[in-house]
């Protein structure tokens, strides 16, 4: 099977997921707004009916009524309460996969606007550099370690790689930021304890730049110490199984230095299967960095997260909640297409 | 057929023999064991060992409120090397019962290096008519030194609520009163006003030796004795009745586990806490386990469209982002506690349900399931006893390895604030410590504890769930 089929076929899957967690954000969004629209109305033809029977104080009990009836139609129209169900949640699903929600309540953008696109894309870049760069340290620490680990199965490093990846696997990450916000923003200030950037702000140039990676360093430090763990034991597992086979055996018997074998034949080999857990465990450890941001007041869709919530701003929690979707399914995609480069056997389940 | 079908489940009755055997040499999944039982043991004692009434009113804060606030536990006395005053409730003495006229006294014994956080006295009226009653509080310490009632009272305040609570360190009058006191003793008292003195400097100079640095935070040298406050109430008529007068010396330091800022009792919180975190992390697991266990082997069993058309769901959930999808729904209904386990289940089974399919795939092949096949047997009774009971013991296996992810998820759910509103759970007792930045004022009791208790629980259960693991999969003994 070619490669060019594999890419639409994976693309195709993907698109199908985002579509169908779309339709689902979407139909319990409508949920929500419809009751929030329901009460709204309410509120809104009381008011009106008081100050319809202020001004037509000799009104008959039908005018009243047809009075209230051309109001209520108005309103319903307002918030598509007058189109079928179906319908709203069909245009709400269309608008988000454009990139089109509904106006925050409460929350703004830097620049003053409700626009929940650019609040949100006011908080991406933060979160990306964040995330970026602790999986960047975190890949090559953990897969440093685990091929240590694996070079040396049954030694003290491997039986210790083992327990730690166990230890922060069962741990919060973001409760390991606080814990490391009281250790070296409390009890030894090497490090601020939240934020972006000092107040006031350093001159820009240099210092700033300085200023920023001072600030990263405690929620950077945070991420990976929980994250490579787990990633030098998937890397340590999966190698330990492709040594076990035969081609290892004969790059032995040809008397080829013990780090080639390893770096050369083992790592290619191990590869695919290592891209994929890793991207999984990157995406699965994405939940965990979004809620550690709002433990370092970094200033990300993760604390746009706890924003969110305490003002109860569902416009935002919904976008977000799809924009995150979108990220996940492409990182996804990513993982598949990467398999397919790495390993020609691909063989589509389709 | 039936025989053979007997045979089957007795084969697993002995297998799950071997199998207790074979774990008991396991270490690490005896370690897990272990810890889950002290944990289990705990839980089942928490009306004995907490607060029993701490689960209901956990978030009722009117419970807590003579409580000391945000004060660290007992125990760490021992590295402040000084005794702290403890949590005492002294109820009043009548000393004087007229039908107009009421006297109190309260006599409180101070033998600590460190004075309480503060003192709250509770004045409950059986009956208060619109004839507001006055109220004097007098005060003579140890050394003789009186604040008296006709003279120069703490306070003097009218009543008129039945239930009237004195906060000595939100009376601006009671802290000018003792600051004048201070003065006489201390020239540093000198540069302090009612308005910046604070509570803690407040029970400093009242429970300090009248002499310089009485008024000096940290300083003051503590003086020991009997401390009689002396309250008299002007009822004016004889329709308004007392029921009680109680005072509260809150403790500077409470409990095993200290309080947090709403003088909540960390150490029942975090028992009871037990209960709600074993609860979502096990049936999480069993019920996302056994959707993967149907789902896994229907898929399998029904074999050719089906199967491809199961997987596809399969994929699609599994690529779904659990955290957001949560947060939008726990953010729309502010769910329950079982509805967040429901929701939960909801996302966690496709792992193992592709796990599932396949070894059930590799039995379908087997000899004795197309024997079973060919004398007749029909599809529910071949995948009921002979598919199902071989792929048993892993489900038990993933059942544990299950619980630490249901778990972290719900306090993640919990730590955001969209846990359920009507319990205690540690994701909470966080997200409290959060909001109320504990990290940046140094209140470490409050951040450790419930995190470790996340972690203890999460590890008990992947200890257990490697150990069976190990046994039920031999390839992996090897490594």
């Amino acid at each position: 099977m070619g490669y060019g089929r594999y890419l639409v076929i994976r693309s195709l899957n993907a698109f199908i997921t985002l579509f169908i967690v779309t339709l689902l954000i979407s139909a319990l969004f409508n949920v929500v707004i419809d009751m929030y629209a329901e009460a709204w109305i309410r509120e809104q033809l009381q008011a009106d009916l008081q100050g319809y029977i202020r001004e037509h104080p000799t009104a008959t009990q039908e005018q009243i009524q047809e009075y209230l009836k051309s109001r209520e139609r108005i309103y319903r129209a307002r918030w598509m309460l007058d189109k079928p169900l179906v319908y709203r949640i069909l245009l709400r699903t269309f608008n988000a996969m454009i990139f089109k929600f509904d106006p925050a309540l409460q929350l703004t953008a830097p620049d003053g606007s409700r626009d929940t696109v650019k609040i949100i894309l006011g908080r991406l870049p933060n979160t990306i550099v964040l995330f970026l760069t602790s999986t960047i340290v975190t890949a090559i620490i953990g897969i440093y370690i685990g091929l240590k680990a694996a070079r040396h199965a049954g030694s003290l490093l491997d039986k210790s790689v083992a327990t730690f990846a166990l230890i922060t696997n069962s741990v919060p990450m973001w409760w390991t930021g606080m814990l490391f916000i009281l250790i070296f923003a409390y009890y030894i200030p090497i490090f601020p304890p939240g934020g972006t950037h000092s107040i006031p702000p350093p001159p820009p140039g240099l210092p700033s730049i300085l200023d920023f990676l001072w600030h990263l360093a405690l929620p950077l430090i945070t991420v990976t110490f929980v994250s490579f763990g787990g990633w030098a034991y998937v890397v340590r597992n999966i190698v330990i199984d492709v040594m076990t086979q035969d081609f290892v055996l004969v790059a032995r018997a040809k008397g080829l230095p013990e780090s080639r074998i390893l770096y050369g034949h083992v790592l290619r080999a191990a590869a695919p299967p290592i891209v994929t857990i890793i991207i999984l465990s990157v995406l699965s450890s994405l939940s965990g960095a979004i809620i550690t941001e709002t433990v370092f007041n970094w200033p990300g869709m993760g604390m746009l997260y706890w924003a969110a919530i305490s003002t109860n701003d569902l416009p935002v929690i919904i976008a977000e909640g799809y924009v995150f979707t979108f990220l996940f399914v492409i990182a996804m995609l990513i993982a598949d297409l990467i398999y397919g480069i790495l390993d020609p056997r691909v063989k589509v389940g389709w | 057929m039936d025989g053979d079908a007997e045979m089957r489940w007795e084969d697993l009755k002995e297998r799950f023999l071997d199998f207790a055997h074979e774990f008991r040499k396991q270490k690490t999944g005896m370690i897990g064991l272990g810890i889950l039982l002290v944990l289990v043991s705990m839980a089942i004692a928490a009306p004995f060992i907490a607060d029993p009434n701490a689960f209901k009113n956990w978030h009722n804060l009117k419970y807590w409120e003579e409580n000391p606030r945000a004060v660290p536990p007992t125990w760490v006395e021992i590295f402040w090397g000084k005794k702290a005053a403890r949590h005492e409730i002294i109820y009043g003495v009548i000393t004087k019962n007229g039908t107009t006229i009421i006297e109190y006294n309260i006599t409180y014994n101070y033998k600590y290096d460190l004075p309480p956080a503060g003192i709250v006295i509770k004045f409950k009226f059986a009956k208060l008519t619109n004839q507001s009653p006055l109220l004097l509080i007098g005060l003579q310490r140890p050394d003789g030194a009186t604040f008296s009632m006709d003279k120069n009272p703490l306070t003097r305040i009218m009543i008129t609520t039945s239930e009237y609570v004195w906060y000595i360190s939100l009376d601006s009058k009671a802290k000018s009163s003792i600051l004048n006191f201070a003065r006489q003793y201390d020239p540093a008292a000198t540069n302090l006003t009612a308005e910046i003195l604070s509570p803690d400097l407040l029970m400093q100079i009242l429970f300090s030796k009248a002499k310089p640095g009485m008024s000096v935070p940290g300083k003051g040298e503590p003086l020991h004795g009997k401390y009689t406050f002396m309250i008299r109430i002007y009822l004016y008529t004889p329709e308004n009745k007392m029921e009680y007068v109680k005072a509260i010396f809150q403790g500077r330091v409470y409990g095993l586990l200290g309080t947090d800022d709403f003088g909540r009792d960390l150490w029942s919180g975090i028992v009871w806490g037990i209960w709600v975190a074993l609860m979502i992390g096990i049936l999480t697991s069993v019920i996302s386990v056994f959707i993967g266990l149907t789902y896994g082997v229907t898929s399998a069993y029904l074999g050719g469209k089906w199967d491809e058309l199961l997987q596809r769901i399969n994929d699609i959930v599994y690529s779904m982002p659990v955290l957001p999808i949560l947060i939008i729904m726990a953010a729309a209904w502010r769910p329950s506690v079982w509805n967040i386990v429901i929701l939960l289940s909801i996302f966690s089974w496709p792992g193992f349900a592709k796990v599932v399919r396949s070894m059930a795939l590799q039995i379908k092949e087997e000899p004795f399931v197309e024997a079973a096949r060919a004398s007749g047997a029909s599809g529910v009774k071949i995948v009921l006893r002979h598919i199902a009971p071989q792929i048993l013991p892993y489900t038990f296996a993933n059942i544990a390895l299950g619980v630490p992810g249901a778990i972290l998820t719900e306090a993640g759910l919990s730590f955001l604030g969209l846990g359920d509103p009507t319990i205690p759970t540690w994701g909470q007792i966080l997200h409290d410590a959060q909001a109320r930045f504990a990290t940046l004022r140094n209140l470490w009791w409050w951040v450790v504890i419930p995190g470790l208790m996340i972690a203890l629980v999460g590890l008990s259960f992947a200890l257990i769930g490697i150990a069976m693991d190990t046994i039920l999969n031999p390839r992996l003994r090897k490594i």
